[in-house]
């Protein structure tokens, strides 16, 4: 009888390929009772049972489940192998992390980097090392921003901005080799490039001292052939709040951001259902780094790839389209494609990276990569999710001896809590709890040292935070406000 | 058509090692020795073969079929049997070994190896009423002939439906029917911009006052199938079967008429809109719009 799937996926232990094989001898009359203990019979068959047991344990289920996507994934190199060779879809290879590191010289001497005499700095948090690209002169009594590439390629190359605020305690980001006088910061810009998707000529100028991190997205209202322009806004996603008749407007929403309308050189500035979309702050970081593709994600791909062959697009061919583009797809590690709710034909691609929200430049090259095979009247637009500000709130209890441990590991647990959460996901309550306390009965897990926590909430509420939902796509802003009150005993 | 089969090791014990040493293969135990370890080795010769067939819908185990299926992004309903289920598998690529279909059907002749049914028809009707019928919201057999099977309605004025049982692999447009819905007795105002309006005697159907949204559908089951109610389970199915072979349009839901019949379909005369079904109806919405 032909074995099942599930029967040639099971591997088999040496000992069960024993018996298997001495039951086979048993069979065929061949005398198996009376072999010594250490003699050659046994120890030739249990050689034998070795053999087979690679064969049966290594082999088999991957040749069974290797060009399945299903099973591919639990054996290296097969689905790579199986995405390239029957779907045409090569592995998206690891990309490099690219920011903008600024350099201050504080000296009478001028310093020079080039490809051969590169500058490194480092991230003391993380231990990141990056690498300066291109060649450059930090002039004396000066500044120059430059171009930074991660030493290798990956996902974990995300250290946040503001490293080195000032120069009072430049240790946080340093050159590996000191240059005298001169330290490092890797400044955040206020604002992202603003996002427009729509007709309208109109461009909106952003300035003012913005207070946190948001993501807000400017609605107009009514068409208007120039400023003033009926517009509403929406802050991190929430409903929209109209803004009335405008040209400009000052410190949006009480967060410090102001606006101006410039309207477009011809044509028609402001029409009706065109958005502008802009986060702040903007990170250092101009290209996120992202790891080789996955084996899941490359077999989700793979599945995708069959949307190709219709002439109509379905929702699996923009995806695949995200996913594919050249020297960024690997960075697309969640993708959402739906339907524009209120703009015929129009359709949103929402992508989203390894650290979260995707840098603009990454977004455009996606988009001039997407926008070539696009059909018929489809307007496919890809943009990031939203952000939602997070606020965790907590009393923590724990020992006085380990007061700062605890505080520093709250702070790096909670943090990395926050950054785990994908687009729509959910912060729970339960979660911080066990990663704060450790397990009553084993003593493991949490955090050591701390013996309860209380008053826990999450954005203001003692209820798990459900970010998102249908059509709408909403991030966790990273860094969380961390509002943690400690008793220590 | 399959691999050939090897040369049992039993054979070879006999034959090759028979002639190169006879008097370990002739003795008792040399004979009885042939018939173990060799006879294991094609035991494991027929699991690699069988580990191999793995990815042929036509030799695999019964087990693996839903994991090919699934590599297409084919969904196997509760009533779909295996054999159909294979030929949907190898037909994925649309490019089915058809024949010129009979000139009175009418169709236009389809070129073999054009596309007739599969992927390369995704995000038309035709394919998405298709494979709702695989995946089991597609209506009932009843004797070969399809009953309560689900209508595709436009907003702006086409319904879609299957009128038979569709054949797997097959070009099924021979099973396939697109009606103009009931006309409008007087204009619809937008509801969004006053100014414009849908004339009347157009077809259209009512979904609400957005008229410029007008590229939204819903499927729209006239009679419960006899596997309605569905479970959450199934539901979160049918939503996904959908969002896989839909054009990239809104759907404005899905609703099953349970009782009573819904007031623009079947297509008769339009008595009226504004979002009213007939009465006396009992409509389920069973998807909300996505």
């Amino acid at each position: 009888m032909a074995p099942t799937l599930a029967q040639l996926l099971t591997p088999q232990t040496q000992q069960q390929i024993f018996q298997l094989l001495l039951a086979y001898y048993q069979a065929a009359g061949y005398p198996t009772t009376a072999w010594p203990q250490f003699g050659n019979d046994v120890a030739r068959n249990q050689a034998f049972a070795q053999a087979l047991f690679d064969v049966l344990t290594n082999y088999i289920p991957a040749i069974a489940g290797g060009s399945l996507l299903d099973y591919a994934p639990n054996y290296p190199g097969w689905t790579q192998l199986t995405a390239s060779e029957i779907f045409g879809l090569p592995v998206n290879l690891a990309t490099f992390t690219q920011g903008y590191i600024l350099a201050t010289n504080t000296s009478s001497t001028a310093y020079n980097f080039s490809p051969t005499n590169q500058l490194i700095a480092t991230f003391q948090a993380s231990t990141n090392r990056y690498l300066s690209q291109g060649t450059g002169t930090i002039p004396a009594n000066s500044t120059l921003l430059i171009l930074f590439q991660a030493e290798f390629a990956g996902a974990s190359y995300v250290d946040p901005s503001n490293a080195n605020p000032s120069n009072s305690l430049p240790t946080a980001l340093t050159l590996v080799t000191p240059l005298p006088g001169v330290w490092l910061n890797n400044p955040s810009t206020n604002f992202s490039s603003v996002t427009h998707v729509g007709n309208g000529t109109g461009s909106l100028t952003l300035g003012g001292s913005p207070v946190g991190s948001h993501s807000i997205e400017i609605d107009v209202t009514a068409t208007s052939t120039s400023a003033p322009a009926s517009l509403s806004y929406k802050l991190d996603g929430a409903a929209a709040v109209s803004l009335g008749s405008v040209s400009s407007v000052t410190n949006l929403a009480g967060l410090g951001i102001n606006i101006t309308l410039v309207n477009g050189a011809s044509g028609t500035s402001w029409v009706n259902q065109d958005t502008y979309s802009f986060s702040t702050p903007a990170s250092w970081i101009s290209s996120q780094g992202a790891n080789i593709e996955a084996d899941p994600a490359l077999a989700a791909r793979s599945r995708a790839r069959w949307a190709s062959l219709s002439p109509i697009p379905t929702m699996n061919l923009y995806a695949l389209l995200a996913q594919s583009t050249p020297n960024v797809g690997a960075q697309v590690t969640q993708v959402f494609v739906v339907p524009d709710p209120n703009i015929n034909n129009k359709v949103n691609v929402v992508v989203a990276g390894p650290g979260g929200i995707l840098p603009g430049p990454t977004i455009t090259l996606i988009q001039n990569f997407l926008t070539p095979f696009r059909r018929g009247t489809d307007n496919p637009v890809v943009s990031s999710p939203t952000t939602l500000g997070i606020t965790i709130a907590a009393t923590i209890y724990g020992a006085a001896s380990q007061a700062a441990a605890i505080q520093a590991a709250a702070t790096t647990a909670y943090n990395n809590y926050v950054a785990s959460i994908a687009v729509n996901g959910t912060i729970k309550l339960s979660d911080i709890e066990v990663l704060t306390k450790p397990n009553p009965l084993t003593g493991l897990g949490g955090i050591q040292g701390v013996s309860d926590i209380q008053n826990l909430t999450i954005n203001g509420a003692a209820t798990n935070l459900i970010l998102g939902g249908p059509g709408s796509f909403v991030l966790p802003a990273y860094p969380p406000t961390l509002n943690l009150s400690y008793i220590f005993q | 058509m399959s691999a050939p089969n090897p040369s049992p090791y039993k054979t070879w014990w006999q034959q090759v090692v028979g002639a190169a040493i006879p008097w370990l293969a002739g003795g008792v135990n040399g004979q009885a020795e042939g018939n173990a370890w060799p006879a294991f080795l094609d035991y494991l010769l027929t699991l690699l073969i069988a580990a191999r067939y793995q990815a042929y819908p036509d030799y695999c185990a019964p087990d693996a079929l839903t994991h090919l299926a699934g590599d297409r992004m084919l969904v196997q309903g509760p009533s779909e049997t295996n054999a159909n289920l294979i030929t949907r598998i190898k037909t994925a690529w649309g490019n089915s070994p058809i024949t010129l279909p009979p000139t009175q059907t009418g169709l236009p002749a389809v070129q073999p190896g054009g596309p007739s049914s599969g992927w390369a028809l995704a995000g038309t009707w035709l394919q998405l009423l298709e494979e709702l019928y695989w995946g089991g919201f597609g209506g009932d057999n009843s004797g070969g002939s399809l009953i309560h099977a689900p209508v595709i309605v436009q907003q702006n004025g086409l319904a879609d439906y299957l009128t038979g049982i569709p054949t797997a692999g097959a070009d099924n447009r021979s099973v396939w029917a697109s009606a103009a819905t009931a006309v409008l007795p007087g204009p619809i105002v937008s509801s969004v911009n006053t100014f414009r309006t849908i004339p009347a005697g157009n077809s259209w159907f009512w979904f609400d006052g957005n008229t410029d949204l007008c590229s939204r559908f819903a499927i729209i089951w006239p009679t419960a199938p006899a596997t309605y109610p569905w479970s959450t389970a199934l539901l979160a199915q049918l939503q996904k079967l959908i969002t896989t072979w839909r054009p990239n349009a809104v759907c404005y839901g899905a609703f099953v008429v349970t009782a009573g019949r819904t007031w623009d379909w079947p297509v008769t005369t339009w008595d009226g809109y504004g979002g009213n079904w007939d009465s006396p109806s009992t409509v389920v919405q069973v998807l909300q719009p996505f």
